[in-house]
């Protein structure tokens, strides 16, 4: 039986893991996972759960009102860009910061921090979002 | 026998060039109560005018009209154009790559002409940006269309599985890029931005030169000064010039306009019947993927654009290019694109478009239509505005905005949105 792998991304977002796949052919992870590795093309593969803890490398925001009106209620949000432990990279909104010059003029100072997922959930979507620890 | 991979078949080389004034349909006297139809038509037209050539002639053509379906209220955009245009009964294809779309085109049609099916094909695209059709009426009775509309729909070109849904910020991207380029090069976050800055201010001062360029009619320090601001540096960075990010501001990004371009190419064998001097076109190559992972500066998907055209074209790029646009929609290309383009060493780019030297009377002009920016951007129709004014540049066509001396090789990169890049390599004849 097909499965959707999108619909499996969401259901396992839902249990609180990311769903990527690992290659066995060239040991890469696709995240998120598709039916092919992102680096050779090989569809030998198996599903694997990434643990979503990395450094937040860059901090940027999103504008308000926002083109997707899923995130009127927190937008501006603060959006980054994320190395995973597993070298992986993936974008995305990160939770607890204000989006203002300074803060963000700051945390780039800093140089990279530390994140771990945050998952949320906006009007009825379960979203990967990243919090500072 | 055709032996290399990669290569034309047979030489293909432009032998026409049109493009509508970029502007507002509502609004602009030039455009006013235009449809898509209409505007493709004129460029089509004009292109035919430039080449000399009756429609009878040409064997087929190809439209990209990316936003169709989602605002024009219509597809099957072929047989919306082929009697305007004198082209009824000849093959016709509607395609896109989104806003690289006219550069893709340009690659499809040189193929089918180097493939011996074809002698001569033209290639255009149109889009409308400001307005719509009102609902159940003809094309010219419109309604505007809000910024935000625009961009939610525009966006249905990014990726709907994760990315989008996941919250992606679009302009976030820019910033993400700027900082990786600063990080790379040891810059402060305040270089990058200047450079971003007096990127804009390149492209206002090239747009408020191209009479297509209708939304640009005044230079940054002229509407500074208006503003009673007698430092530029100061208004740029200014209430007017809002950030939109960490780094980037509004006169950063792009405009979004209405207009639509045409180009005919023809084998190169038969090209001398219509133009003395046509422009060859020598080499192109694009390249697809959804890029969560590039913005470390790493870019592969346009690396494997550039590298398949200049492999073609067998050019060295540190060397032999004369004039690049790269896709300015955000202007931060003008300092990453370009360097993986090899129009300028890694880490110089940077400090050349704050020396002024990337203006169409620098010796490394960029987008001397005005860019995205001060041009603005009409989606499928923009990338072929700017292979059209590189072909007028080769030509000398291009009065006070004219590079000197004329451009003898030009580069065209364009993203589309997804991602898709593609690069069309022109050189003109000795
Ligand atoms: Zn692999």
């Amino acid at each position: 039986m097909a499965e959707s792998i999108i619909k499996r991304y969401y259901d396992t977002l839902g249990e609180g893991k990311l769903l990527a796949t690992n290659c066995l052919d060239c040991e890469g992870y696709t995240f998120p996972p598709t039916t092919a590795c992102e680096y050779c093309g090989s569809t030998d593969l198996e599903f694997i759960h990434l643990s979503g803890k990395g450094k937040l490398l860059f901090l940027s925001h999103g504008v308000a009102p926002p083109p997707n009106a899923r995130f009127v209620d927190i937008a501006p949000y603060a959006y980054g860009h994320i190395l995973l432990e597993e070298g992986v990279y993936v974008q995305g909104i990160v939770t607890g910061v204000k989006p203002e010059p300074e803060v963000l003029q700051e945390i780039y100072d800093r140089g990279p921090a530390l994140v771990e997922p945050d998952i949320i959930e906006l009007q009825g979507l379960k979203i990967l979002a990243f919090k500072m620890v | 026998m055709h032996k290399r991979k990669g290569t034309l078949a047979r030489g293909v080389s432009i032998i026409g060039v049109g493009c509508t004034p970029f502007g507002n349909v509502l609004e602009s006297p030039e455009l006013k109560d235009m449809t898509e139809r209409e505007l493709f038509s004129w460029a089509a037209l004009e292109a035919m005018e430039d080449a000399g050539i009756e429609a009878s002639e040409i064997d087929a053509f190809y439209i990209a009209h990316c936003m169709d379906e989602v605002l024009s209220h219509q597809f099957a955009a072929y047989a919306m154009v082929a009697d305007w245009i004198g082209m009824r009964n000849k093959p016709g294809v509607h395609f896109e790559t989104a806003c690289s779309s006219t550069n893709t085109g340009l690659s499809l049609a040189a193929m089918a002409v180097a493939s011996g099916v074809y002698d001569i094909v033209l290639m255009g695209g149109v889009e409308i940006t400001g307005s719509h059709p009102q609902e159940k009426m003809p094309a010219h009775m419109r309604e505007a269309i809000s910024p935000g509309e625009l961009w939610y729909r525009t966006n249905y070109g990014a990726d709907q599985a994760y990315w989008y849904p996941g919250g992606l910020s679009v302009s976030s991207l820019c910033d993400f890029t700027c900082m990786a380029y600063a990080k790379k090069y040891g810059l402060s976050l305040e270089q990058v931005e200047e450079a971003l800055n007096c990127a804009s201010i390149s492209n206002r001062r090239n747009g408020v030169r191209n009479p297509l360029a209708l939304l640009t009619q005044q230079e940054f320090p002229e509407e500074a000064r208006e503003r009673g601001y007698s430092d530029l540096k100061e208004y740029m960075r200014s209430k007017y010039n809002p950030k939109m990010g960490t780094i980037m501001r509004l006169f950063n990004a792009a405009s979004p306009v209405d207009g639509a371009s045409a180009i005919i190419v023809c084998a190169s064998d038969l090209a001398q019947k219509f133009r003395k001097q046509p422009v060859d076109y020598i080499g192109f190559g694009g390249a697809t993927a959804i890029p969560y992972h590039e913005f470390e500066a790493q870019w592969e998907v346009e690396k494997s654009a550039f590298a398949q055209a200049y492999n073609m074209a067998r050019i060295n790029p540190y060397k032999e290019i004369d004039y690049m646009h790269v896709h300015d929609c955000m202007v931060n290309t003008h300092f990453v694109s370009t360097e993986i383009g090899g129009y300028f060493r890694p880490g110089e780019a940077w400090r050349a478009i704050i020396e002024g030297r990337t203006s169409f009377d620098g010796d490394k002009p960029i987008s001397t239509t005005g860019g995205r920016t001060s041009m603005g951007h009409a989606w499928a129709a923009s990338a072929g505005a700017e292979i059209v004014e590189a072909v007028r540049q080769m030509r000398g066509e291009c009065d006070n905005r004219q590079i000197k001396p004329f451009p003898r090789v030009s580069v065209i990169q364009n993203y589309g949105h997804g991602i898709h890049v593609n690069v069309s390599v022109l050189k003109s004849q000795e």
